[in-house]
Formats: C-alpha cells, sequence, structure tokens
C-alpha cells in the first residue's frame, strides 16, 4: 500500500461508545440487545448540528449490505427515524459501528461496490472514442466520506475517518485493520 | 430488444418527429400493459417513453441555447442528465441510443462559467414510497427501491415532513440548477457570468444530432 492511502485515514477521539450511541438514541428493551448484536450498526452522523439526523444513503446502503448478507441494523428507534439530506456531489455514507475488526474488510468491501453500484450507470458511457478522453466523471473521482467507531482495549471510543476517492475505498483495509488492532491491543 | 431500441431511435433523429404524438401513444399502450398487470411490458414502455422524452428534452435544449437562454439550457442539461442516469440504472441496454446526447451535455456543461452552488440541507423527518404510498420505515422497508421502475412507474420518495436547516456553497452541487446568481440594488436577479465558450460551442452545434468533439486546455475551463 502506498503512502497516500494512509493519509486519506483521519484517527480522532470517538464521539460516543457503543453503549452511550444506545443511550443517546434512548434505545432499550429488546431492540436495544438486537442492535448490540449486529456485526455493522449505522449511526446518526450529526451533520450541521442535528446530532440524530442520518445520511441520506442510509436506507440505500442498508438494503444493498443486507443483500450482500451483512448483519448490519440503524441505531435508532422506527418512529424517530431522520435524515440530513445534504445536496453536494459527495458520497457521503455516515458512521459505521463495528463489533470487531474482523468485520471491517467486510464492510468496506460493502461501501466500494455500493459506491461503484451507484456511478456505474452515469459510468458506462463516460468513454467518448473520437475526443480520445472521459467526458463524465470517472469513478476514481468521486470523493467519499464516512467515519467507522470502535472502542480500544480501554474502552474509549475512536473515530476512522475516510475522506477520498471511491476507488481508494477497498485499498485501505489492511492500514484500517492494522490501526484498529493496535488500538485495541494497547 | 436492443434492435427495437436502435429503429426508435434512429426514427427520433429524423427532422419533424412528431415526440408528442410518439408518446401519447406510448403512454396510452403503457396503461393498458399497467392494467393488464403486466410488468414487463409495462417496464419496457416506461424505458421507450424515457428515451423519447430525453430526445425530445435535447431538441428543446438545442432551440434554448440557440436563443441564447444560457441558464434555462443549464437546467435543462442537468433534466437530461437525470433522465438519463434512471434510464441506464433501469435499462443499460439504451446506452447506445444516449451516449452521443450525453457527450454533447457533458460537453456542453464544461464550457459554463459557473462555479458556486447552493447546497440547500435538509431534515427529512417523513416520506412515503410512490409505488405502495406507503411512509418508509426503516425497520420495516417496503419491497421497492429508489430509482428502480415497477410496473411502469419510477420509484420515488415523496417527502411528506421536512425542515431547512441551512445552505452551504459548494463547487460539486447535486442540483447543477443551484447556481449563485447576484441581485442588484432593485432585489432583481443580475446575470454577471462569462458565456463565451457557450456562444462558442452554440456555433459549432448546428444541427441537434451532430457529434462534436472539443479539445478543451485548462485556461479554457479557467
Amino acid at each position: 500500500m502506498d503512502k497516500g492511502n494512509i493519509n486519506l485515514i483521519e484517527t480522532t477521539k470517538g464521539v460516543r461508545t457503543l453503549q452511550e450511541w444506545l443511550d443517546f438514541q434512548n434505545i432499550h428493551g429488546e431492540l436495544r440487545d438486537r442492535l448490540q448484536s449486529a456485526d455493522i450498526l449505522l449511526l446518526p452522523t450529526g451533520y450541521m448540528n442535528e446530532e440524530h439526523g442520518f445520511a441520506s444513503s442510509t436506507e440505500a446502503f442498508l438494503r444493498f449490505a443486507r443483500g450482500q448478507g451483512a448483519k448490519i441494523d440503524v441505531c435508532t428507534n422506527d418512529d424517530e427515524f431522520a435524515i440530513v439530506e445534504l445536496n453536494s456531489n459527495t458520497i457521503r455514507l455516515g458512521r459505521f459501528h463495528i463489533k470487531s475488526s474482523t468485520v471491517l474488510s467486510i464492510l468496506l468491501g460493502i461501501i466500494s461496490n455500493f459506491c461503484y453500484d451507484g456511478i456505474k450507470s452515469t459510468a458506462s458511457y463516460i468513454k467518448d472514442d473520437d475526443a480520445q478522453e472521459q467526458v463524465v466523471v470517472p469513478i476514481n473521482e468521486h470523493e467519499v466520506e464516512f467515519t467507522i467507531s470502535t472502542e480500544d482495549s480501554s474502552g474509549n471510543a475512536i473515530d476512522y475517518n475516510y475522506k477520498g476517492p471511491a476507488e481508494e475505498v477497498k485499498n485501505v483495509s489492511e492500514e484500517l485493520t492494522k490501526l484498529i488492532n493496535e488500538t485495541r491491543d494497547k | 430488444m436492443k434492435q427495437e431500441i436502435n429503429d426508435s431511435a434512429s426514427l427520433m433523429l429524423q427532422d419533424g418527429f412528431d415526440f408528442d404524438k410518439k408518446l401519447s401513444e406510448l403512454e396510452m399502450e403503457k396503461k393498458h400493459e399497467q392494467q393488464m398487470k403486466n410488468e414487463v411490458e409495462a417496464n419496457k414502455l416506461w424505458a421507450v417513453i424515457q428515451l423519447v422524452e430525453i430526445y425530445k428534452e435535447f431538441v428543446n435544449l438545442f432551440h434554448i441555447l440557440h436563443e441564447g437562454k444560457y441558464y434555462d439550457a443549464w437546467c435543462k442539461a442537468e433534466e437530461i442528465e437525470i433522465s438519463i442516469h434512471f434510464l441506464l440504472r433501469n435499462f443499460p441496454a439504451f446506452d447506445v441510443c444516449v451516449k452521443d446526447i450525453a457527450i454533447t451535455v457533458s460537453n456542453l456543461q464544461r464550457m459554463y462559467p459557473y462555479r458556486l452552488f447552493i447546497s440547500a440541507v435538509y431534515k427529512i423527518k417523513k416520506e412515503k414510497c410512490t409505488i405502495c404510498g406507503k411512509t418508509v420505515s426503516i425497520r420495516n422497508l417496503c419491497p421497492h427501491v429508489c430509482g428502480k421502475v415497477y410496473n411502469g412507474e419510477l420509484c420515488q420518495r415523496e417527502v411528506e415532513q421536512c425542515e431547512l436547516i441551512g445552505a452551504d456553497i459548494v463547487t460539486n452541487p447535486e442540483h447543477k440548477y443551484s447556481v449563485l446568481f447576484p441581485k442588484d440594488d432593485n432585489h432583481k436577479t443580475v446575470d454577471h457570468y462569462d458565456y463565451t465558450n457557450v456562444e462558442r460551442f452554440s456555433k459549432v452545434w448546428i444541427r441537434p444530432f451532430m457529434r462534436i468533439t472539443i479539445k478543451l486546455s485548462s485556461s479554457d475551463l479557467n
């Protein structure tokens, strides 16, 4: 992996641990048990200070990930679900809590496929043979943003923030797994 | 199906093609198939209607541009781009029919001087599926995927409750029509942009369905 990929990930102090997220979202009882056992949990994004709002891609991502066999859920009570629609062309996938680092490569694979699936319908006619250039933004120029939240060995929340080309998501898997394992082993 | 698509597309390239008459005939056919619950045929007809609409709007774009209504032409180009996106998402085999249009639209967009746009931020609290009418529930999702075609209709989300929470100035908007225009002392919108490159493009674009190959230097895009 080249150094460029490492620069696409920023590690920051996490906003909340999983238990704190569940409290923050006022989730109790059977639903809380179910969400705690999910491999991947979609969390609120906090865009524009809307602390309980989710990314606009949440429904589409949930369907896509389940279609790929992922054990994924959304950290919300059904009647309180709301999305924050940011109308710029960046693909903002929001925040994911992962149960363990072993789930990471699955999640990154799903994110990569999800981005590709969304872009490919426009990418199918991008090649203008006569002009010998691409006339529509190719996949590697679509920017993606997402955060992976987890906890270190002391139980402190840590966020890994990715911001970069859609094409590079699958290439950061190894580095991100290493980072997560290092913080868990500390 | 590919041959049928090519034949329909070739007909539309002819001068004086009556798009509205064709659309009306296709809508009637689609309605019939929908009533018969023949989803495959209804979906195919949706795609052909989309194709005819794209060609019709592309001809409109040509005329609007040549009337010097540059912002209107910019908005029309975006509408065509969106229609092509949904058509190809559901029917990728139509790419051969819309490739030239997509390239011309994309080349035209690159000629525009617009660089800054408004990106509105909404909090959507309640929305429903346009196919089954059910309110979207994240725990009990209906079977309809937004952006897919069901029985000849495109599935969309109808927002029932939302709140405008802000607006950003961005360079890569989702909605290209959201161009920033200043207002004068009388609160009238002022179009201060330099459309030299768009004018140059319109001078070489003399028939709607012609290929234009352009080569741009970085200074052309500044």
